[in-house]
């Protein structure tokens, strides 16, 4: 997983660092794990630490890319000639799409070279882009298959800012003008600011852990709000609650609303059951497993009298290896005194990985690929254990017109229709 | 009837457009500053001429109205109201269409304006404060917070710069920007002699549209309201512009305005028109325009005035006019437009966009001298029209482009989604011949954008109407200061 912020600035006199910084603070839930920063300098296009970046020559650059990275970044980062490209995930065709990108650019029309060059990667595995060139121009193009998304801002008449994600846009107190469909691209400049689109492919979607997951509650992706997204997946998993119980609570941060959701189906009170301690770490993003129990228990300190005797459903977006689970379990029945344990999944189970590499799984460490439900739920210890199935993810889907990519989850499409 | 109408750009070629197309007979000519192949070609097809003169210089622009006797003499642009031209011409006897420079002073001063509206209590009035020495403007933006920065007189709709500043993170970096641009505007504007020269204003959002109406002094008429679209680039993004298209209808209003919030914005137009005739002792006569915004403070809220038709606002009337433009404008001119009606096609909405080279408008030079060639039949058989605006003709007869927007293209249909497809097919007819490239926007009435306006007006008018139920319309800015107790605007009226 990674995330961008591109801002390119019409007017001097910007402290494009500050931007680029707050940005980046504002993507850094996505969960890269390397933050890079690219700028023009002395006629080139130079890439490094936010940290050790010279902060007056990124000012002076007037326009910059920052990105999270995934921690190898082979295949997401081409430092070109005249250009950078980053992407949103590791692809082989990177280097190759760059190169098309500079020709592209070095043209008169760029925006509609650029369009005609990148249909060609329309059925290909192409991965969304984000370019800064020497000139001081930027390109983003969201692909065809659109999977993350992207989205276009500005800011008065003096800045364009391209992101991931809308609340990044917002906290730089700027205003979210468009998200960009698969296929849509945008090429600014000091001269001209141009939309323009290669089409989207046939099997244009979003990646259902982009809604699930990696984007944070108070952003808007191709327009639904995440926040409803999964506190409507946490409704319909009311109906796999057979149990009475007296509190709902969710895995910090991210299945905070589908608990809302539950509580709000079943009418079991919501309660806040678990305080943080040192910043906010994505935990299923951690590669190994030390790093990612370490994660998990820093995030997980319970508020006692919350479950002490009582019946608790508990729940999460997803279960990946279920450690975090099973953490959540053993210290909710041992330390805290939980009377009983439901733990509910706001997802369907994991089959196996990503194909596109946007969501890092290991497929030979997915619980629910390995085991049947029966272990699963000896395994956490818990009373009960219950998932989503595809239908209900269908069905919300259906309800907010998205097509997801469900393909870790055995789906290759849910929603939309085909 | 003979008519002399003043100014050279894509305003003028609307105006021209609506006058010819009246049941008299007219026989037009065109005082411009330089030659525009549209607006000669309009005068020339009624047996009239295009001359080049200075158009903000009165005596010239006497001299030729002497010779000509026009029956009517419309000026288009605000410049040659700040010269004083439409006065020169009534001294002289001539029937004119056009504010007069006292009159015009509601749009060249952005002060004036301003303090007409507190003075008199008029609503939709925002705060702000002007300076005229650069320390005491330094030291103000250092603690303003969220503004925006003008220029204190109309300065060819530059200068403007908003500086959203809601998150204390940036906000030493805006304050820098602040300054900067206070710095700027106070050389650019010190040069001119104005006596204010900076002006800082309190920052709104919400859904801009203007509200254009033609006046004899007493009498009101007002247009369909129009939206124009100042952001030089798609997505509303980039530099500040006099405006890349428009949008009008269905009927008089917008998708995202609704009719009481016309009426408040006409009641809010015919205030200012009344307190402005009464301040300068001087009658209007001639168009007056409102840049509106629908805000939750106020809901109608005025951002500047025009004392002119706005372009490329105009243009949107002429593929809807049903009446007799020129009628109307004489009238006016006469002091006799009581009873008058415009009517506008209901069943139409009209899309106008401009096309520029690639430069404008940072850069003018970059975008000037390039030779442009235009399909005006092709463009004709869409059913839409060609307005020439930054274009002139060179040697040879060759059209080559001055440096602003080149050229507009009006198209009207029965929704804006065939508009909008006839606006971008007519746009495919205009090219560059030396290969350098033009660019329009091709967001500008396209359905998403109308959505995302009309969210946008979701949005403010329940802000505004909670105020209103709330009584507190128009209030805002009142901070409590420990130990002082609840202070009213820093930005301050000018009624201090």
């Amino acid at each position: 997983m990674s995330g961008t912020i591109s801002i390119l600035a019409f007017e001097p006199g910007w402290e494009l660092h500050r931007f680029a910084s707050y940005g980046l603070d504002a993507l850094g839930h996505r969960g890269g794990s390397r933050r890079i920063v690219c700028w023009r300098q002395s006629g080139r296009v130079v890439c490094g630490d936010l940290e050790s970046a010279d902060s007056q020559a990124l000012s002076d650059s007037g326009a910059v890319v920052a990105a999270w990275l995934n921690g190898r970044p082979d295949g997401q980062l081409v430092e070109g000639e005249s250009s950078v490209a980053v992407a949103d995930r590791p692809s082989g065709l990177l280097p190759e799409i760059a190169r098309d990108v500079e020709r592209a650019l070095s043209t008169d029309r760029p925006h509609a070279r650029l369009a005609e060059s990148l249909s060609s990667y329309g059925s290909a595995d192409a991965p969304s882009l984000t370019v800064l060139t020497s000139r001081g121009e930027l390109v983003v193009w969201r692909s065809s298959v659109g999977l993350t998304p992207l989205v276009v801002g500005g800011y008065g008449f003096d800045m364009a800012i391209a992101s991931s994600e809308t609340s990044a846009i917002e906290m730089l107190d700027a205003d979210v003008r468009r998200h960009l469909l698969p296929g849509e691209g945008v090429y600014a400049s000091r001269r001209q600011v141009r939309l323009f689109s290669t089409g989207a492919a046939e099997r244009a979607r979003l990646c259902l852990f982009e809604l699930l997951y990696t984007a944070r509650h108070d952003s808007t992706v191709d327009g639904v709000s995440v926040y409803e997204f999964r506190r409507e997946l946490g409704r319909r998993l009311g109906r796999y609650l057979d149990d009475p119980v007296d509190v709902v609570t969710g895995v910090p941060e991210t299945a905070l609303p589908y608990a809302v959701g539950l509580s709000q189906a079943t009418g079991a009170p919501f309660e806040l059951g678990f305080v943080g301690t040192l910043r906010r770490e994505r935990s299923m993003m951690k590669e190994g497993v030390r790093e990612r129990l370490i994660a998990v228990h820093l995030k997980l300190n319970p508020i006692r009298r919350v479950f002490e005797g009582k019946r608790v459903a508990v729940v999460d977006d997803s279960m990946v290896t279920g450690s975090t689970l099973k953490t959540v379990a053993q210290l909710l029945r041992y330390r805290v005194g939980a009377r009983e344990l439901h733990v509910l999944v706001a997802s369907p189970k994991l089959a196996g990985t990503c194909p596109y590499g946007v969501v890092g799984l290991d497929p030979g460490s997915l619980i629910s690929a390995h085991l049947d439900e029966s272990d699963i739920e000896r395994y956490l210890d818990v009373d009960s254990l219950a998932w989503l199935r595809e239908e209900d993810v269908e069905t919300v889907a259906r309800g907010f017109c998205l097509r997801l990519c469900g393909a870790c989850f055995g789906r290759s499409l849910l929603g939309g229709g085909e | 009837m003979r008519v002399l109408l003043v100014g050279s750009g894509g305003r003028e070629h609307a105006l021209a457009k609506l006058i010819v197309s009246s049941r008299n007979t007219v026989e037009l000519y065109v005082l411009a500053d330089y030659a525009n192949p549209g607006l000669r070609r309009e005068a020339e097809a009624t047996g009239g001429r295009l001359l080049a003169v200075n158009t903000s210089d009165p005596p010239a622009v006497v001299k030729v109205a002497e010779a000509l006797s026009p029956d009517i003499t419309v000026v288009g642009p605000e410049e040659p109201q700040f010269h004083g031209v439409t006065d020169a011409l009534r001294e002289r006897g001539f029937a004119v269409f056009g504010a007069s420079r006292a009159c015009s002073e509601v749009e060249r001063s952005k002060v004036f304006g301003r303090y007409l509206m507190w003075k008199h209590g008029i609503p939709g009035r925002l705060h702000f404060t002007s300076f005229r020495s650069l320390e005491e403007a330094e030291e103000f933006v250092r603690y303003a917070g969220d503004v925006v920065v003008k220029p204190a007189r109309q300065f060819g709709g530059k200068g403007v710069r908003v500086v959203r500043d809601t998150k204390a993170f940036l906000s030493e970096a805006k304050q820098r920007v602040k300054s900067s641009s206070v710095l700027r505007t106070f050389e650019e504007l010190d040069a001119l002699g104005e006596e204010y020269k900076v002006l800082v204003e309190q920052r709104v959002e919400g859904v801009e549209y203007t509200a254009q109406v033609v006046t004899d002094g007493s009498y009101v008429l007002p247009l369909p309201l129009v939206q124009d679209y100042p952001h030089a680039f798609e997505l509303d993004v980039g530099y500040e512009t006099g405006g890349m298209g428009s949008i009008s209808g269905p009927g008089h209003l917008l998708p995202f305005v609704n009719e009481e919030e016309y009426e408040t914005t006409e009641r809010i137009v015919k205030q200012v028109l009344e307190k402005l005739q009464e301040e300068t002792g001087d009658r209007y006569t001639g168009a007056f325009a409102g840049q509106m915004m629908l805000t939750g403070l106020w809901g109608p809220t005025v951002i500047e005035f025009y004392s002119r038709f706005g372009d490329p606002e105009l243009s949107c009337l002429v593929p809807r006019l049903e009446s007799d433009f020129l009628e109307l404008l004489d009238r006016a001119a006469r002091g006799a437009l009581a009873g008058a009606k415009l009517e506008v096609s209901e069943s139409t909405v009209s899309i106008v966009k401009a096309i520029a080279p690639v430069g404008y408008p940072a850069s003018k030079s970059e975008a000037s001298g390039h030779p442009v060639i235009v399909d005006e039949v092709r463009i004709r058989e869409l059913g839409c029209h060609l307005l020439y605006a930054s274009v002139e003709e060179g040697v040879g007869g060759g059209i080559y482009t001055k440096g602003s927007r080149a050229f507009e293209v009006v198209c009207a249909a029965e929704d804006y989604e065939r508009a909008y497809r006839l606006t971008e097919a007519a746009m495919g007819y205009i090219s560059s011949l030396d290969g350098w490239p033009l660019y329009h926007r091709s967001d500008i009435g396209s359905g998403w954008l109308i959505e995302a306006r009309r969210r946008e007006a979701e949005r403010v008018r329940a802000v505004y109407r909670s105020k209103q139920l709330r009584g507190t319309l128009g209030e805002s800015f009142t901070v409590w200061m420990p130990g002082k107790g609840i202070v009213a605007s820093p930005l301050l009226s000018p009624l201090r």
